[in-house]
C-alpha cells in the first residue's frame, strides 16, 4: 500500500468539521495530514492555497491554535499530523518552545519550505534529539550534491517537488521526478507533491514514489463548495476507493 | 567580515528561501564573488556609471537651508543620476552581472517605480527582457513611472493581492521566480532579500559614499559629522553609510512614520518592529503575535515596506546607526521646504531624510557638517499627496 498525504489549511473550517474531515480521510485510506499554518505572505503558494490562507486567517487560524487543536483531540485524530507553514510563524512562536508544544500535542513533525537545512542548525538538532520530524524538500533544480545533503538531513519523509513553480499548478509529466527519485539514497519514504490534480496524475506518482501529497486540488473543492463532502468525494474517486 | 560566509551581519541576514532557489543563490554568490574582482567588470561598471548614469553626482552645499537650521548642510545629489534616483547604480551593476551569467530574462519589483524604471532602463540599454511587478495601489500613486517603464519596453505586471504595494509586488516576483527559476534573474531593488543580494546591492550603491567622501574632503577638508538617509529597504542609506563605516561619522537612518505609531499606519520597521523572517532574510520586521506581516502605510511608496535590509538591523543592534521616523506630514513639509529654499524638488522618500534636519535645529554647532543623501527627485510625486497635505 502506498501513502496518500493530504494538505489542508488549519482554520479554513470549524474544528468540528476538521475532526470530521480527519475521520473521513482515515476511512478512505489517507495516511497522514499536512496541516497548513496560514500565513499572510505565502510566497511558495499559488492562488488556491493563498485563498485558503486568507480565509483561514480571517477565521483566526494560527500556529498556536493548530497546536491546541492537535493537543485537544490527540486521542481522536487517528492520522499523524505534520504542520506545514512558513518560517516566520514558527520563529515568532519560538523555535524550541514550538518543538516542545508540538511534541506534547502529538504532532509528528513540521515542513517549512523557506527554512533550508543550512539555517537554524540548532533547531534541526533539537528536533532530531526529540524525535520530531523535519522532512526536506527536494526540487528539480537541486544538484546531486544538494540531494545527497538533503537526503541525509531529512527525518520523517522526503518531499519531492516534481516541477518548478508554486503549489497548485497541474503536473502531468512525472518523468523528471522518476529520474530524481533514482538519485535519492535514503531509507525514508519519498513522497511526490505539487501538481497532483486527478486520478491519472495520482496513478503516475504512485508508480514511481512511496506516496503522493495532494493539496490544492483537494482544498479547491472545499473552497468552491464550503463543504467537506466535496473534497472527500473527489478524493475517494481519484484514489479509487 | 560583513557579512560572514553564511551571509550574516551579526545576527541578521541569511538565506531563507525554498529549496528551488538555493542552487541559484549559490550560483549567484559564486559568480558575483568572481566577477566583481575581474578587471573588465570593474571597468565596465565604472564607465557605465560615468557615461550612462552621469556620475559622479554633485555634492551641493544647501546654503539657505543651512542658514535656516544653523549648521552646514550638504546634499548628495542622487536625484541627478540618470532616471532620477540612486536605484540606477544597482540596476546597472546587476544587469551587467546577469548578462555575464548568461541570463536574459530579468524580473524586478518596484514600489515607487524608481527601481522599475531603473531596471527597465538598464535592460533596454543591454538588450535584456524586463518584467516589473508593481502593486496596483502604487501603479495609481506613481503613475508617471509606470508610463516611463512602458516606453522603455518593460512589461508591467500589476499585483492586486494583500496591501497592493511593495511587499506584495515582491511576493509575486518571488512566485514568478520559483516558477521560472532556471531562466530568470531576479534583479532586487534594495539591500534586502536572501544572501548575497543585500551585499550585492550594498556594493553597487557604495559608489554614493565613496564619492561623497572625496567631495566633502575637498569642500571642507575633513569628513562630515553626520550622514542622514531615508530607509525603505535600505539601499541608498547603506550605499552612503558603508564607505564611512570605520570613521567617526554619525549615521541617521530615517524611516516612514506615516500617520502615526499605530500598527498599519507606518512603515517604521526599525522603530516599531522586531526580528523576523520575510523575503529570504532574518531582519527587523513588522508582524503580529502569530508571525503575520502587518500592512504598512507611508506617503512615500518607496518606503512603504514592512521589512528592512539585514545590515541596518545589525547597525541598530550594534549601535552603529540611529534610526528615527518622520511622519507623512513632516515629509510633505520638507518636500516643499527644499523646493522653495533650494530649488530642488525631492522624491517623497528623500524628503523624509530632509525632514530630519529640523529635529537637529539648535543641537549642532555652526560649523558642523551634515550630508543628506538626496536619493531621488520628486517628479513622480507631483500631485499624488495633495490630499494628505
Ligand atoms: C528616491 C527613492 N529613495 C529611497 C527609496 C527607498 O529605498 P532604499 O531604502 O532601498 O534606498 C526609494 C525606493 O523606491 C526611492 O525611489
Amino acid at each position: 500500500m502506498k501513502d496518500i498525504v493530504i494538505y489542508f489549511t488549519y482554520g479554513l473550517t470549524s474544528e468540528d468539521e476538521l475532526l470530521e474531515l480527519f475521520r473521513r480521510m482515515k476511512k478512505i485510506g489517507v495516511s497522514a495530514v499536512e496541516l497548513g499554518v496560514p500565513f499572510s505572505d505565502p510566497v511558495a503558494d499559488g492562488p488556491i492555497i493563498q485563498e485558503a490562507s486568507i480565509r483561514a486567517l480571517k477565521n483566526g487560524g494560527s500556529l498556536k491554535k493548530a497546536i491546541e487543536f492537535a493537543k485537544k483531540y490527540k486521542d481522536k485524530l487517528e492520522l499523524p499530523i505534520y504542520l506545514m507553514g512558513y518560517i516566520n510563524s514558527f520563529y515568532s512562536y519560538g523555535l524550541s518552545g514550538f518543538i516542545e508544544d508540538a511534541k506534547a500535542a502529538g504532532i509528528a513533525g513540521a515542513i517549512i519550505p523557506d527554512l533550508p537545512i543550512e539555517e537554524f542548525a540548532g533547531f534541526r538538532k533539537e528536533a532530531e534529539k526529540r524525535n520530531f520530524a523535519l522532512p526536506v524538500i527536494i526540487s528539480p533544480l537541486s544538484s546531486e550534491k544538494r540531494i545527497k545533503m538533503l537526503a541525509k538531513a531529512a527525518t520523517g519523509f522526503i518531499y519531492l517537488v516534481p516541477r518548478m513553480g508554486t503549489t497548485g499548478t497541474h503536473t502531468d509529466d512525472f518523468s523528471a521526478a522518476k529520474e530524481m527519485i533514482k538519485k535519492i539514497n535514503s531509507p525514508l519514504p519519498v513522497y511526490v507533491g505539487f501538481g497532483i490534480h486527478n486520478a491519472a496524475s495520482l496513478r503516475s506518482v504512485m508508480r514511481i514514489a512511496d506516496g503522493a501529497i495532494i493539496g490544492s486540488a483537494f482544498i479547491k473543492r472545499y473552497l468552491d463548495s464550503g463543504r467537506i463532502d466535496e473534497p472527500i468525494n473527489w478524493l475517494r474517486e481519484v484514489a479509487g476507493n | 567580515m560583513l557579512p560572514d560566509s553564511n551571509g550574516y551581519y551579526g545576527n541578521f541576514g541569511g538565506r531563507f528561501v525554498p529549496e528551488i532557489l538555493m542552487g541559484l543563490l549559490e550560483e549567484l554568490e559564486q559568480n558575483y564573488n568572481r566577477i566583481k574582482k575581474e578587471k573588465w567588470f570593474k571597468e565596465r561598471f565604472k564607465q557605465m556609471l560615468a557615461d550612462f548614469v552621469g556620475r559622479p553626482t554633485p555634492l551641493f552645499e544647501a546654503k539657505r537651508l543651512s542658514g535656516k537650521y544653523g549648521f552646514r548642510i550638504f546634499l548628495k545629489r542622487e536625484d541627478l543620476a540618470h532616471t532620477g534616483a540612486h536605484k540606477i547604480n544597482n540596476t546597472i551593476g546587476q544587469a551587467i552581472l546577469a548578462e555575464a551569467m548568461g541570463k536574459t530574462d530579468i524580473i524586478a519589483e518596484t514600489g515607487a517605480g524608481q527601481h522599475g524604471v531603473a531596471t527597465a532602463t538598464a535592460c533596454a540599454m543591454l538588450g535584456l527582457n524586463c518584467k516589473v511587478f508593481m502593486g496596483t495601489e502604487d501603479i495609481k500613486r506613481q503613475y508617471p513611472n509606470v508610463e516611463r517603464m512602458k516606453i522603455l519596453g518593460a512589461e508591467i505586471i500589476p499585483v492586486d493581492s494583500g496591501t497592493k504595494t511593495l511587499k506584495d509586488a515582491i511576493n509575486e516576483a518571488i512566485r514568478y521566480w520559483v516558477t521560472h527559476a532556471d531562466k530568470t534573474f531576479y534583479l532586487i531593488g534594495s539591500a534586502v532579500g536572501p544572501h548575497p543580494y543585500p551585499s550585492i546591492v550594498r556594493d553597487f550603491q557604495s559608489v554614493i559614499g565613496r564619492e561623497a567622501r572625496g567631495q566633502i574632503r575637498s569642500k571642507i577638508g575633513r569628513l562630515p559629522d553626520m550622514i542622514i538617509a531615508c530607509v525603505g529597504g535600505g539601499s541608498n542609506s547603506i550605499g552612503i553609510f558603508w564607505p564611512f563605516m570605520k570613521e567617526n561619522v554619525k549615521f541617521i537612518g530615517v524611516e516612514a512614520g506615516g500617520k502615526g505609531e499605530r500598527i498599519d499606519q507606518n512603515a517604521a520597521t526599525l522603530t516599531y518592529g522586531k526580528p523576523g523572517i520575510l523575503h529570504g532574510a532574518l531582519s527587523y520586521l513588522l508582524y503580529d503575535e502569530n508571525g503575520n506581516i502587518y500592512p504598512t502605510h507611508s506617503v512615500a511608496a518607496g518606503l512603504d515596506y514592512p521589512g528592512v535590509g539585514p545590515a541596518h538591523s545589525f547597525f541598530k543592534e550594534a549601535g552603529r546607526a540611529e534610526y528615527h521616523s518622520i511622519s507623512d506630514k513632516e515629509a510633505i513639509e520638507a518636500f516643499y521646504e527644499l523646493s522653495e529654499l533650494e530649488g530642488i524638488i525631492p522624491a517623497m522618500e528623500s524628503a523624509h531624510a530632509v525632514a530630519y534636519l529640523k529635529k537637529l535645529k539648535g543641537k549642532l554647532s555652526r560649523d558642523a557638517a551634515v550630508i543628506v543623501n538626496l536619493s531621488g527627485r520628486g517628479d513622480k510625486d507631483l500631485g499624488e499627496f495633495e490630499e494628505s497635505r
